[in-house]
This record gives structure tokens, C-alpha cells and sequence, in this order.
């Protein structure tokens, strides 16, 4: 007798898969083939993306089996349970500093990004501004709504990053597949590092699997999640070092948009084709700095108790605009995300097996 | 008092929901289509700048810069004739602006003091760079503009123009409104003339730069109403100076020789006069001998599929050994040809534009880690390699006429 059925604050299989998805997939696709082709010979990055996607997979499905034995319960109140209150604390304070910074970056890269190829006269500071103004309305918002939003938006992605694809098959060029497996096996570890990076984005499964009816799904809907941005990356990879040759993906800032830039639709009515890429691109990048800043209000108030949800977006949204514009240009925003990354790192690739191993001990425990 | 402050709250939000910060009106856009580049006639420009400005910093060159501009209002009406050249031109539906400076990037930036639209660079089609420019080996420095600026389009085509490069610009085509994409379109017809290179893009091109390989450019030469894109500038590997052209003959034989022929045709001799063969296909590949750096030997396996388009002799194609005959003769001038090619690219010009160290890079990767810095330079190893080819034509159709005139053999 569910008339209304959205009304409730519980989430499905669907939004785990997606959110998953949509977190992932954001602003490392459009730097990717360039960072691989740099460390890498030929076109052999593809084997990084496959090995740190291998990672990413049992990250989230770590992630998830943790979460799962403690249903409805997220990462904030479990972890003290798990890992003892001081431990459990820090945690979630390296959890909160890692979100933040990544939300600032996150909205500053995208700024820097948009005002190369769209804005040309509007200030970064303007452009990341309205867009992490839209940020804000979003988290003040129910958090299932936001988890909602990517079930609409992610196809939308796919589809178009998709349509790209294919229309650009006509220009990718045999010779730029050869020779395979030519670089060494430690550049290869070396751009798995590298990938890592873009593949960060788990981490939101320790706080939405506790909104979930049935928990016991949630592994599995976050391996699947996680493997679909991986096999995209690799699509997009290919297709892009198909498409230049690897000497010039090494020499372009975003080579994803310009492979976005190359189609030409038939009949040359319709020439700019990467402003629809740069709409998509603009929603990912939304879902994923929404979750984030979702993340940070999560865990500052399981820290402070005080005070309301809205509060603490009037309260943290001014500091994190300002330390987005901290960094003085690209290359300082790209380190800034780096920092940020090893942060996240450790939080969504270490971190879940030490607590799946805390798991297991204690369970041995009280079996015992 | 709630109101109130709502009130207060909301009226900084109109300050930036005034719209779009970057908007141009389409109608106050100039579409730049075509780019032209050359040196400029006389040095006074420079001379003029020093005097003024002495201790302005300069680059190393200057350059005359032509943009091609369409005039919207003149696109559509009917009736108008020809595209565009000079300032001012009256119902002309392109206009020409040359500008002098050593950026290229200040030229086009110059241009909007001097028409009222900002030049917008998303629809450019071609880019003309002089023969003149092209032989300093400053085609890098000139192209990096249009790689670098995000407005710029990996597409656009490329290419040479024997003389000054504003002509190519200046031509009036009875047909086409824009003289830029008029060329554009002329070079699209590769399909149709196998002597023609395949067109070249800027992002090719960079492509070519990077990898330190040689390359060619389609050359276009320029006269009143028309342009001829026919032969082809060749480029060396490590200075990227125009080493020379290539003649329509060897455009088609390297063309044959790269695996680029998308159609075309073939005059073979046949008794005294000639038969006409419509490439349909084409197709290469490459084998390699390796016995050391300077003794190696390749093989390059040619097919092809066609038609006979023409006969000015009287034959009976259905006769059993006609066609197997003829497609010898093609073959024989396949290798003709490619041979002449060989000799101009390996022995004149000392430089891989056959995609030969691409193949030892693709297949013999070990090896080519050896030879790469003196493929097509210093030791050059590639004008000491034997280059051997092999035709293999096939003739699918010989046209509706069997019996033209067998009674005469």
C-alpha cells in the first residue's frame, strides 16, 4: 500500500549503483589519457586504467561488505564501534578534512575548465561561484533526492560520452594501436598510481549504505558500480590515443574534450559538438561535488551535534569557495587535487580492508 | 522584519544573475574561415617599430597575416556573385584583412581595431602557409597559436601554397561564395584524383611534429579564378623545413606507396594508345628483412581493385587472357610510378614520408629503439635501405561495351 513510493528516506540497489557511478566518473576523465600517455609508451596506459579499475572494484565492494554489517548505521557511528572512540574520531576528522578540500578543488578545476573552452571573460571566480552556489541548493535539499539526481543525470552522461565515441570512430587511425605491450612493467605500476586518482569516489558507500532498505545488496550494487566507470575510462582511453597518436595526448591539457572538439557531425550543419560535452561534463562534476559536500555536513555534524543541517552549509560553504581559490593556477589546482588524492587514497583503497580485517577479528571474537 | 531581510538578501543575487558574462551577439562576430600566412614584402614594418619603440621585445620573425571574414548579410543574397578579396568590396561575402606584427596572436587581436566584429575563430576551415615561410622551418612557431587556443578546431586543413599564400585566399571561385571553403572543398576530393594528398589536418599535423617523423603538405597553387591542389611540399623530420615538392606523378606513387588512395586513375599504354583504370581501392603493406642497421630490406605489397573506365583502343574484354593481361599493364605502371617515387623521396630528399620508420616502430620496436635518431637523419639508414614493391591489381568491371569493335582484331 505504497502510494508514494519516493517519499521515503530509504534508498535501493539502483541509487548505490549509480551514485557509485556518477562519484567516480567526474573530472579525472578529461586529464587521464594525457597523465597515462606521459608515463607510459604507446598506447599500454590501458593496462593501468584495467589495474587500478581492478583496485577501485574491490575497494567498493570492501567498502560496502563493511557498511553492510552494520545496517543503517554510517561510517561515523560504526567506526567508533569498530576501531575504538579515539582512533574513530580521527578518522572522521581525516575524513572531513579530505572531503572539503576535495569539494574546493573540485569546484575550482571545473571553474578553470569551463572558463578555457566556454567563458573566456567571465572571472574563475565568478564561474565557480554560480555553480557552487547550484552546489549548495542541491545539499540543502533530502540527501536520497541528491542520490536520486544521479539516476537522471548518469545515463544522460553515458549517452552522450557514448555518442561522441562513435562518431569519432571514422578518425581513429590503426597505426596509433601499435606496438602493444612495449613499456616497462614499473612506468605501468607507476600509472596505475596515477589512476588511482580518477578512480576515487567509494568512499560515498560508507555513509549511503546505511540509507539502504536492503543492505545486503550493497556489495554487489557497488562492484557493478564501480566497474562501469572503469570500463569507460578504458573506452574513452583508447579512443582518445586512437584518435591523436600518443605523442600528441601527451601534448594536450584535456584531451577528452578535445576528442569532443573532433566530431564532425555529417553535412557540417552541427560543428560545435563539444558544447553538448561540455553540458554533460558540467553534470557530472555537479553530482560528484554535491555527494561530497553531502559527505562533509555528514560528518561534521556526527563531530558537533550542535546545530542544524543548514547551519552548517551557511557556515562551511564561504570556507570552502575560498580555499577552492587558493591555488594561483591550473598546474597549483592539479597539485591541490593530487594532495587531496592521497588523502583519499587512503581512505577509499586502504582503509576499507583494514576495517573488513577489524571485522573479521571481532567476529571471530564473539563466535569464539 | 522576516520580509524585509529576505528582501535585503535576494537584491545581491541580481548583480550576477544579469546573464551571460561572455555573450556576443552573433551578428557582432567575425567568423574567421581562412587563415593565410606569409612573410612580409618589405621590411619596413619592422624598421618603422624599432624606430618607434626600440626597446619593444620582438621575436625572431615577423609575419603578414591575412584572415578571411564572412560577411553574413552577403551569404545569402541572391544573386551575388563570387567570394571575396580586398578591404571593402561590395556584396562580397567574405572579406580579406592583412595585418603585419610578429605574433600571430597580436595580428588577430590588431584585426578587431580595425573591422567592427571580434575575430571567432570556432568555424576556421584552412589555414595557407607560404612556400616561403614553409622553407625557414618556422611551421611550428606558426601553428602554435592554432593548436594552443581552445578556441582553434584540430580539423582544419592545412596547406602550402606555392607563392605568396594571400592569393590562395584571394581567388574568386564562380561557384563558391567562400574562397576558404571552396578550398576546403577542393581538398576533400581525394576520392576523385589519386595525385591529390589526402588532406592534412592541423591535428595530424601536430601529430607528424611530435613524433619527429617527416610529412607532406598538399600544395595549392593560386590564379585568378581558381586554385590547383595538386604535388605536395615535403617536410624533414628534424628542422621542419620544406625540403621541396613533390610532382603530381610522386604524390600518386607515395600515395600508392602509404596505402592512401581512395580513387583515382591509371593511364596504361596498350598498343599505341591507352586504356583507363579507376582505382577503386587501394591497400599496402609492409614487410621487413632486418640484417643489420644498414641492410634493410623491405617490401611493400601493393593491392588495388578497379574499373576500366575508358578504352581509346578496341579491345574484347572477354576474351580469357584480356583482363589478366591488363591488369599486368596496371601493375607495371603501378610500379613505374611508386619507383619514381622511391627515387625522389629515398635518394633527393632523404626523408620517411612512406611511414616506413612507423612501421619498424609499430613491428620491430626493439630495432627501431636503435636506429631512431639516425632514421632519416645523420646516419640516415633509411636512404640506405632497399625498398622493393610488389603490385597486385585485380579489375572487377570492365563497363557496359564488350564488343566494341572485335571484329577488328
Amino acid at each position: 500500500m505504497k502510494n508514494f513510493q519516493y517519499g521515503d528516506e530509504h534508498i535501493g540497489y539502483k541509487e548505490i549503483f549509480f551514485g557509485v557511478s556518477a562519484m567516480v566518473i567526474g573530472q579525472g576523465i578529461l586529464t587521464l589519457p594525457r597523465i597515462l600517455t606521459e608515463k607510459t609508451e604507446s598506447i599500454d596506459g590501458w593496462m593501468c586504467i584495467a589495474l587500478g579499475g581492478l583496485l577501485a572494484i574491490v575497494s567498493a565492494w570492501a567498502i560496502a561488505k563493511v557498511s553492510s554489517y552494520y545496517p543503517n548505521q554510517p561510517f561515523t557511528d560504526y567506526v567508533k564501534v569498530l576501531v575504538t572512540k579515539p582512533i574513530g574520531i580521527f578518522l572522521i576528522v581525516f575524513f572531513f578534512i579530505y572531503s572539503v578540500g576535495f569539494v574546493g578543488f573540485e569546484v575550482r578545476a571545473l571553474a578553470e575548465g569551463t572558463k578555457l573552452y566556454l567563458f573566456d571573460r567571465t572571472p574563475v571566480e565568478v564561474i565557480a561561484l554560480s555553480f557552487f552556489l547550484v552546489i549548495i541548493y542541491a545539499v540543502s535539499g533530502t540527501r536520497v533526492a541528491l542520490l536520486r539526481l544521479n539516476l537522471m543525470f548518469t545515463p544522460i552522461v553515458l549517452g552522450v560520452t557514448f555518442l561522441i565515441l562513435l562518431m569519432n570512430l571514422g578518425f581513429v587511425e590503426r597505426e596509433n594501436f601499435q606496438p602493444l605491450f612495449v613499456s616497462s612493467w614499473k612506468s605501468i605500476l607507476n600509472g596505475t598510481k596515477d589512476t588511482a586518482f580518477s578512480f576515487l569516489g567509494g568512499e560515498i558507500l560508507y555513509f549511503y549504505v546505511a540509507l539502504m532498505r536492503n543492505p545486503k545488496q550493497a556489495p554487489k550494487a557497488a562492484l557493478l558500480g564501480m566497474i562501469m566507470p572503469v570500463l569507460l575510462y578504458i573506452i574513452i582511453f583508447l579512443s582518445v590515443v586512437g584518435l591523436f597518436g600518443p605523442e600528441v595526448t601527451r601534448e594536450i591539457m584535456y584531451p577528452t574534450v578535445e576528442m569532443a572538439k573532433e566530431v564532425e557531425v555529417p553535412g557540417a550543419f552541427l560543428e560545435r559538438f563539444e558544447s553538448l560535452f561540455n553540458t554533460v561534463w558540467i553534470m557530472t562534476v555537479f553530482n560528484t561535488a554535491s555527494m561530497g559536500y553531502d559527505l562533509c555536513l555528514i560528518l561534521i555534524t556526527s563531530l558537533i551535534r550542535k546545530g542544524k543541517r543548514k547551519t552548517w552549509i551557511i557556515l562551511l560553504s564561504p570556507f570552502i569557495y575560498l580555499l577552492g581559490l587558493i591555488p594561483k593556477n591550473m598546474n597549483q589546482v592539479a597539485k591541490a587535487l593530487d594532495y587531496v588524492g592521497f588523502m583519499g587514497i587512503f581512505i577509499s583503497f586502504i582503509l576499507p580492508f583494514i576495517l573488513l580485517l577489524v571485522v573479521a577479528l571481532r567476529k571471530g571474537k564473539n563466535y569464539a | 522584519m522576516r520580509r524585509v531581510w529576505k528582501i535585503i538578501v535576494v537584491i545581491p543575487f541580481f548583480f550576477w544573475m544579469t546573464g551571460c558574462w561572455d555573450r556576443v551577439e552573433i551578428e557582432e562576430r567575425g567568423f574567421v574561415v581562412g587563415v593565410a600566412i606569409d612573410k612580409p614584402l618589405s621590411a619596413k614594418g619592422k624598421e618603422e617599430l624599432t624606430k618607434e619603440a626600440p626597446n619593444k621585445p620582438q621575436a625572431k620573425n615577423r609575419y603578414a597575416v591575412t584572415y578571411q571574414i564572412v560577411v553574413p548579410a552577403n551569404v545569402t543574397k541572391e544573386g551575388v556573385g563570387g567570394g571575396g578579396s580586398g578591404g571593402s568590396g561590395k556584396g562580397k561575402a567574405s572579406m580579406n584583412i592583412t595585418s603585419e606584427a610578429d605574433s600571430i596572436f597580436e595580428i588577430g587581436r590588431e584585426m578587431s581595431t580595425r573591422t567592427s566584429r571580434t575575430p571567432y575563430f570556432e568555424h576556421l576551415k584552412v589555414i595557407v602557409v607560404s612556400e616561403e615561410v614553409a622553407k625557414t622551418g618556422e611551421l611550428p612557431t606558426v601553428l602554435d597559436f592554432f593548436l594552443r587556443n581552445p578556441e582553434m578546431r584540430r580539423g582544419t586543413v592545412m596547406l602550402i601554397s606555392k607563392g605568396r599564400a594571400k592569393d590562395v585566399l584571394e581567388v574568386e571561385p564562380p561557384n563558391e561564395k567562400l574562397p576558404a571553403i571552396y578550398l576546403q572543398s577542393v581538398s576533400r576530393n581525394t576520392f576523385k584524383a589519386a595525385r591529390m594528398e589526402p588532406i592534412v589536418r592541423i591535428g595530424k599535423l601536430q601529430g607528424f611534429m611530435l613524433s619527429k617523423q617527416s610529412y607532406v603538405i598538399s600544395a595549392v597553387s593560386p590564379s585568378e579564378k581558381e586554385v590547383k591542389i595538386a604535388g605536395e611540399a615535403i617536410f624533414h623530420s628534424v628542422d621542419n623545413k620544406m625540403l621541396g615538392y613533390l610532382n603530381e606523378e610522386e604524390t600518386e606513387g607515395q600515395n600508392f606507396l602509404r596505402g592512401k588512395v581512395k580513387g583515382g586513375l591509371l593511364k596504361i599504354p596498350v598498343k599505341d594508345n591507352l586504356v583507363t583504370y579507376e582505382i577503386k581501392r587501394e591497400a599496402k603493406n609492409i614487410k621487413a628483412q632486418i640484417q643489420g642497421k644498414d641492410n634493410i630490406h623491405f617490401t611493400i605489397q601493393i593491392k588495388s581493385e578497379g574499373n576500366i573506365a575508358e578504352s581509346m583502343v578496341h579491345l574484347d574484354f572477354l576474351q580469357p587472357n584480356r583482363i589478366p593481361n591488363l591488369e599486368r599493364l596496371v601493375e607495371k605502371e603501378i610500379l613505374r610510378m611508386t619507383q619514381d617515387s622511391i627515387n625522389k623521396i629515398q635518394k633527393d630528399y632523404k626523408a620517411d614520408v612512406i611511414g616506413l620508420g612507423e612501421y619498424l616502430e609499430n613491428h620491430h620496436h626493439d630495432f627501431w629503439l636503435k636506429v631512431k635518431d639516425n632514421w632519416d637523419q645523420g646516419e640516415n639508414y633509411f636512404s640506405k635501405c632497399k625498398i622493393d614493391v610488389e603490385a597486385d591489381v585485380r579489375i572487377r568491371n570492365v563497363g557496359i561495351i564488350d564488343h566494341a569493335a572485335n571484329q577488328k582484331e
